[in-house]
């Protein structure tokens, strides 16, 4: 009988052990390929704009995956090395080489991660396909969004495979290396030091979890609204006071005793505590990691219904469903050519509208930012730019509202619920010019108008002035400053999505080089920048050809149809909040192995301690309470704290955005309650599960 | 105050039965400190193991204070071992989370007893076994001496009908082994306690009154100290040593 074969009897043994580290190696792999295999995908990545927010939040998203995924699995390796420590500490009692046991290890782990990890690979393509087709049923259903296979998602799921099979491999070194006989033999002998902590700890760790949170996430605000300064990035480490507080608030939770006025529960609970006095800061950690873990899932969570309910998604109150606006030169499509091809898709245009607009230079205040000082300043921004002017009329027209705008005065577009930001005031302008005649007038604010349609159109708003003034101060105004405006409504606009898109293509089709502007380009700013001799990078091309097949990206006259809109949002959402719920998937998973291994570890690490309770005449069930009591802590506490700091993260966060928290916000913060009840729901039946296991290990 | 009456008790190892307590039968009178010795093999923890009912014995009867222990259920045997059995261990079994004061307590804690009686106890008990100086620290900043009269006085917290005690002085250097001879022989005297102690050591068996000697899973003789302690350890050396052997004590 050779060491080879005690192993292989010692892994027939204990394959309950083996089954669950590979249990675990194989899901984490699984989990991260999957992911990346979906956003490596031809259709996620066509879809995310390069370099665009979404693209980072989701590189930085599938980065928190292979984080988490590393965490549980290494966590996982732990209580293996544990089990396995006693067969090597007797093995080496009886004069088996470190050096011999090491290749043997490593044999096994090699052979355990390589079986997992090829298992997880294979699984993943079936995983990513399955979750893309539920959310294909729910969300996506476009033919855009069908599942294409990419093969980089792969390369991912190989490279994280690797780094987890060096990271089990540095352990299971770690492991060897650390083995002490006497250790492993004289374990229930063991004693340790204890190490007594301060009463004020509890109570300093919730002060410092609210402040850290506050100062991380409203001072910020608060600063830049009252003192227009931006703080710099290292105002983040503020975070790092929270989380300490979490830490000391959960040490408090984990093991402070002291007897004070409530001798009965201090007695109570003596036995359950002392049993984490010796471990308090190691258990307090990794409860600090689950708690870390549950916020995180909640909030990738909330994050992904924060995005769900963007106030972009379709509304067709207040608004046109299909509006154009392009330089009155141009030679675009014709009513006719519109109705034509309406016809042509069966749909049938109501309120159709055209006029026209003017673009005039404002003179207007604005907030800037200063890079060299931080701070946010207001500025007078004089004839600084152009922006885009209706006549009460034409407004009307274009609006079906009626409007009534008095001399001298104008009145501000702005969309439904409009609330002002830092950067611009809806009252900031006070001047107009004429760019051709460069006449000036001066105008005084006469309040606002809701209209979504042309709430965008132009920068920083779109203006309506009474006829009398339109007329006057655009008197001479060349047409390389107007613009048309079409808009109109359909009877069905939730099936007009194939119209939309021909409407598109034909509106592309018909652009010229008259239309060949960058989203933000502004003539005047153009025009200042040359007189400065400085470079006007915004001016350039955005390569607009006949036979473009699709609308450019970044276009100043890019069409505004709510149902492609609508659509193009839909996927972004989709692929995010598939994206947030993996994350969620990823991090609840973490949460429930860590628990379960940390309270499976409760019943063997503290056999002894239960064998002196029942020789001291502890019955049953006082045993089988102290066990609950420590179970409780591994399990309530996280789960607890976890979900109640991401809950008021997300109350935080919805509030300083924009100094209010909406109808859909409120909504968004119950659906966050119910889903923290759900995993404390999951989580209770993690513990039940682990209570009863960690019950037949204590052999009662 | 404990009966043992024809005790037998067997281990079974696949089809073949092996007896470890054969027909055993003593009894300890009240206030008797009787030690049980043996060599190795000769079923003294198994037999102290099946008084504590930590094991089944297979026939005969175990009376404390007259009531048979036989087939109680585990919960009326937790309230027995709690109330009317005190427990001496070898490697101490001090919880080392808790402090000396509160590893006294510990009995009257599981029992849920009142608290200023159980700390007045706890206190009178820390006084009586010299650990007063001692009684808050915790067990990793004390010597194996002072555990075991921990232990002791812990075992001593519900003034049990006997005191078992399982190889106390088998972890200790000599002066702690004397240590906890004392305060053994504190308990007897003047709390009046019965104990009943397994032992290898001579020199911890000759302060008993009565040394039960076993062999083969059957009670092989009973000594009774008549003389001085010297000439009692000196007896129970030449029984030993005729026996087969156990360990002496260098003490001695």
């Amino acid at each position: 009988m050779t060491l080879h074969n005690i192993f292989s009897k010692l892994r027939k043994q204990n394959k309950g052990q083996y089954l669950m580290l590979g249990f675990c190696i194989a899901l984490s792999v699984l989990l991260v390929t999957s992911f990346a295999l979906m956003y490596m995908g031809p259709t996620v990545q066509d879809i995310l704009p390069e370099g665009g927010d979404t693209r980072k939040m989701a590189s930085l998203l599938l980065g928190i995956t292979i984080v988490g995924c590393l965490i549980f699995t290494v966590y996982a390796s732990g209580l293996f090395f544990r089990y396995k420590s006693r067969e090597y500490g007797v093995l080496l009692a009886l004069g088996t080489p470190k050096r011999a046991l090491k290749p043997l290890l490593f044999q096994e782990l090699a052979f355990l991660t390589g079986i997992s990890s090829v298992i997880g690979l294979i699984l993943a393509l079936p995983m990513s396909f399955a979750i893309w087709k539920i959310f294909d049923s729910i969300l996506l259903s476009t033919d855009a969004m069908k599942y294409r296979f990419g093969a980089r998602g792969y390369i991912v799921g190989l490279l994280f495979c690797v780094v987890l099979t060096a990271l089990l491999f540095f352990y299971g070194m770690r492991f060897v290396k650390k083995t002490d006989i006497m250790d492993i033999l004289r374990q229930s002998q063991k004693t340790e030091m204890v190490r007594p902590i301060p009463s004020w700890t509890g109570k300093v760790g919730l002060i410092l979890i609210f402040l850290g949170l506050f100062i991380a996430t409203a001072i910020p605000t608060l600063i830049a609204n009252f003192l227009h300064y931006e703080v710099p990035a290292a105002f983040n480490l503020f975070y790092l006071i929270a989380l300490i507080g979490i830490y000391m608030f959960m040490l408090s939770l984990v093991a402070q005793s002291s007897a004070g006025r409530h001798k009965d529960k201090y007695y109570k609970n003596l036995v359950s505590i002392s049993m984490m006095r010796f471990s308090a800061k190691a258990t307090t950690k990794n409860m600090c990691v689950a708690t870390l873990l549950l916020f995180c899932c909640l909030f990738s969570a909330f994050y992904g219904m924060y995005y769900a309910t963007q106030p972009e998604i379709m509304s067709i109150d207040n608004q046109k469903a299909f509006l154009l606006h392009f330089p009155i030169e141009e030679n675009q499509l014709t009513g006719e050519e519109i109705h034509s091809l309406a016809d042509e898709y069966d749909m049938t245009i109501t309120g159709y509208e055209e006029n026209e607009a003017a673009n005039l230079a404002i003179s207007y205040y604005f907030t800037d930012f200063s890079d060299e000082t931080s701070k946010y300043f207001k500025t007078d921004g004089k004839q600084a730019k152009l922006a885009l002017f209706f006549s009460e009329s034409a407004f009307e027209q274009l609006s079906g509202q009626n409007v009534q705008v008095d001399h001298n005065t104008y009145k501000t577009i702005t969309a439904v619920d409009y609330k002002e930001n830092i950067w611009n005031f809806i009252d900031g302008l006070y001047a107009v010019t004429n760019p051709d005649t460069d006449q000036t007038y001066n105008l005084s604010y006469g309040g606002s108008v809701e209209f979504n349609a042309l709430s965008t159109i132009s920068d920083p708003y779109a203006f309506i002035l009474s006829d009398q003034d339109y007329q006057t101060i655009t008197a001479s105004l060349g047409t390389q400053y107007m613009e048309k405006i079409i808009d109109f409504d359909v009877k069905d606009v939730e099936s007009s999505y194939e119209f939309a898109k021909a409407l598109e293509m034909e509106y592309v089709q018909h652009a010229s080089v008259l239309s060949d502007y960058m989203g933000n380009y502004d003539a005047i700013e153009e025009k200042h920048a040359l007189e400065k001799g400085e470079e006007y990078e915004l001016g350039e091309s955005i390569g607009l050809t006949h036979n473009m097949d699709k609308v450019p990206e970044d276009w100043k006259y890019a069409p505004q149809f709510i149902v492609v809109q609508h659509q193009d949002f839909m996927k972004n959402i989709a692929i995010y909040v598939m994206l947030c719920l993996y994350i969620f998937i990823i991090m609840l998973t973490s949460v429930i192995i860590m628990s379960y291994v940390r309270g499976i570890s409760v019943a063997t690490e503290n056999q002894a301690l239960f064998l002196s309770l029942s020789k001291l005449g502890a019955n049953p069930a006082y045993r089988k309470r102290i066990l609950k009591q420590q179970l409780k802590k591994i399990f309530q506490y996280p789960a607890i704290i976890g979900c109640s700091v991401a809950w008021v993260y997300s109350l935080l966060m919805s509030y300083f955005n924009d100094w209010r928290i909406v109808s859909d916000e409120v909504l968004n913060l119950g659906k966050v309650f119910l889903l923290a009840l759900l995993v404390c729901t999951l989580l209770y039946f993690v513990y039940t599960r682990t209570y009863k296991k960690a019950l037949k290990i204590l052999g009662m | 105050m404990l009966k043992v009456n024809h005790l037998s008790k067997s281990y079974q190892t696949g089809t073949n039965m092996y007896p470890v307590l054969k027909d055993i039968t003593f009894h300890v009178n009240k206030g008797e400190f009787v030690a049980v010795m043996g060599p190795s093999g000769s079923g003294k923890t198994t037999l102290l193991n099946c008084i504590s009912c930590f094991i089944p014995h297979d026939h005969g009867e175990i009376l404390l204070n007259d009531k048979n222990l036989t087939g109680l259920d585990e919960n009326k045997l937790a309230a027995i071992r709690n109330k009317h059995l005190g427990f001496v261990f070898q490697d101490f079994m001090l919880l080392d989370g808790l402090s000396v004061f509160e590893n006294i307590c510990l009995p009257q804690i599981i029992a849920k007893k009142p608290i200023p009686q159980m700390e007045a106890k706890a206190q009178k008990l820390c006084s009586l076994f010299g650990i007063e100086k001692i009684k808050d620290k915790y067990p990793a900043e004390i010597s194996g001496g002072e555990k075991q009269r921990t232990a002791v006085a812990r075992a001593m917290m519900n003034q049990p009908y006997v005191l078992l005690a399982d190889e106390p002085t088998g972890n200790l250097d000599s002066k702690s082994c004397k240590a906890v001879i004392d305060a053994f022989l504190q308990a007897k005297n003047e709390m009046h306690t019965t104990i009943f102690m397994v032992t290898h050591d001579s020199y911890a068996a000759s302060f008993c009154d009565r040394v039960i000697v076993l062999k083969d899973g059957e009670v092989n003789q009973e000594l009774t100290k008549t003389g001085t302690r010297r000439e009692f350890m000196d007896q129970l050396l030449n029984v030993l040593r005729e026996l087969g052997g156990d360990d002496s004590h260098d003490a001695a």
